[in-house]
């Protein structure tokens, strides 16, 4: 009886694994050729376009920041319209100096944050980046503008709507300047082109 | 006189285990981090995107990619950049002639009205042209700035950024 079972046991085969590697041996080269190593994704943006807004359309919950990246990346943050109170629009602006040579992106955010919180329609931000500012730079300031990391893995969502203009140094005495210019006679206010938070056209 | 003590010749075998588990670990990281999206959009040689945490997906539109040496609109060479400047006389001027005129013809081509319709003087709010830029981290703003006044004056006022995924 032990003798047949030894038998038994010298009889069993091995698994044949040759399918098993020729499926392998296709998958992996197709799996590898048609992977994607990096992942690419956009920041949807705008440049300033001069149109005609009709009058008494302007919301009183929303502001429009201004956002100056300094060539030496200082931040200088400052908000206009809303219901008009320069004051607490001025105490919701901010200088935010750099942070080891890099914009102070978390001072900045908690700054948007204050003033998503006291004006909750407002979506628009004028980025004005100095000429010698890096792309990587102002990506991670726009990245900074647009949303920060709320509870657990959501974002919450701050100004999404991002427009790139320029910052035109002040003369000694003056502000400085947007480089949008408005019409003649000054009558045309600037309307922003709405520009959805995700995706667009 | 063989000896009887010695083993028994037995045919060599492949051992197939270490090279089965190599290969199922390789499989499993490949299918995971698989991914099937489409991307209308090849990457220039010589620019390095900046890296963003935007999850806002890639959508068709115009190609256009700067990097230190050129500007070009899929992937046509449109003007040359002298480390990443261009010349003076553009930033004078606010644009690039030779990229508005390109990207003029883009816009046209895009905006055209299909046979039997009229041409609406501008396009629908939604419906605007967009530019997909590229632009090396490395740039500096002033010529990207440039570059994104020269695509408004051809009638571009949308950009998307390509970034890559952190």
């Amino acid at each position: 009886m032990f003798d047949a079972y030894q038998r038994t046991l010298a009889e069993v085969e091995e698994l044949n694994m040759i399918p098993v590697m020729n499926l392998f041996i296709v998958l992996i080269p197709f799996l590898l050729a048609t992977a994607a190593f990096y992942q690419v994704a956009v920041i949807p943006t705008s440049t300033p376009q001069q149109v005609a807004q009709p009058a008494g359309d302007e919301a009183t919950d929303a502001v429009m920041v201004n956002l100056v990246i300094a060539a030496d990346g200082a931040l200088t943050l400052s908000a206009t319209g809303g219901d008009g109170d320069e004051a607490k629009l001025a105490a919701l602006g901010a200088e935010l100096p750099p942070v080891g040579g890099a914009p102070d992106v978390a001072g900045l955010q908690a700054r948007l944050a204050a003033l998503k919180a006291e004006y909750p329609a407002s979506e628009t931000a004028f980025i004005l980046p100095a000429d010698s500012v890096g792309v990587q730079t102002l990506v991670e300031v726009i990245d900074g503008v647009r949303e920060r990391a709320g509870a657990g893995d959501a974002m919450e969502s701050l100004f999404p709507v991002t427009v790139l203009s320029q910052f035109i140094a002040p003369v000694a005495g003056e502000a400085g300047a947007v480089d949008v210019e408005l019409s003649p006679e000054g009558e045309e206010p600037l309307e922003l082109l709405p520009e959805p938070a995700e995706g667009g056209p | 006189m063989r000896s009887r003590f010695l083993k028994q010749a037995k045919a060599p075998t492949l051992m197939l285990t270490p090279l089965l588990d190599m290969f199922t670990i390789i499989l499993i990281f490949l299918i995971v981090s698989f991914t099937a999206e489409d991307y209308d959009l090849t990457l220039s040689k010589d620019i390095e995107l900046p890296e963003s945490v935007s999850r806002s997906m890639f959508k068709p539109s115009v190609n256009l990619a700067v990097n230190g040496s050129e500007v070009s609109v899929e992937g046509r060479h449109v003007v040359s950049l002298t480390e990443g400047h261009a010349p003076e006389a553009a930033y004078a001027a606010g644009e690039i002639p030779e990229l508005v005129e390109h990207l003029a013809a883009y816009y046209d081509e895009l905006v055209r009205p299909l046979p039997g319709e009229e041409r609406a003087d501008a396009p629908a709010a939604g419906d605007e042209p967009v530019i997909t830029v590229q632009a090396d981290r490395g740039l500096d703003y002033r010529t990207l700035h440039l570059v994104l006044q020269s695509a408004a004056k051809a009638g571009f006022f949308k950009y998307r950024l390509a970034v890559l995924k952190r």
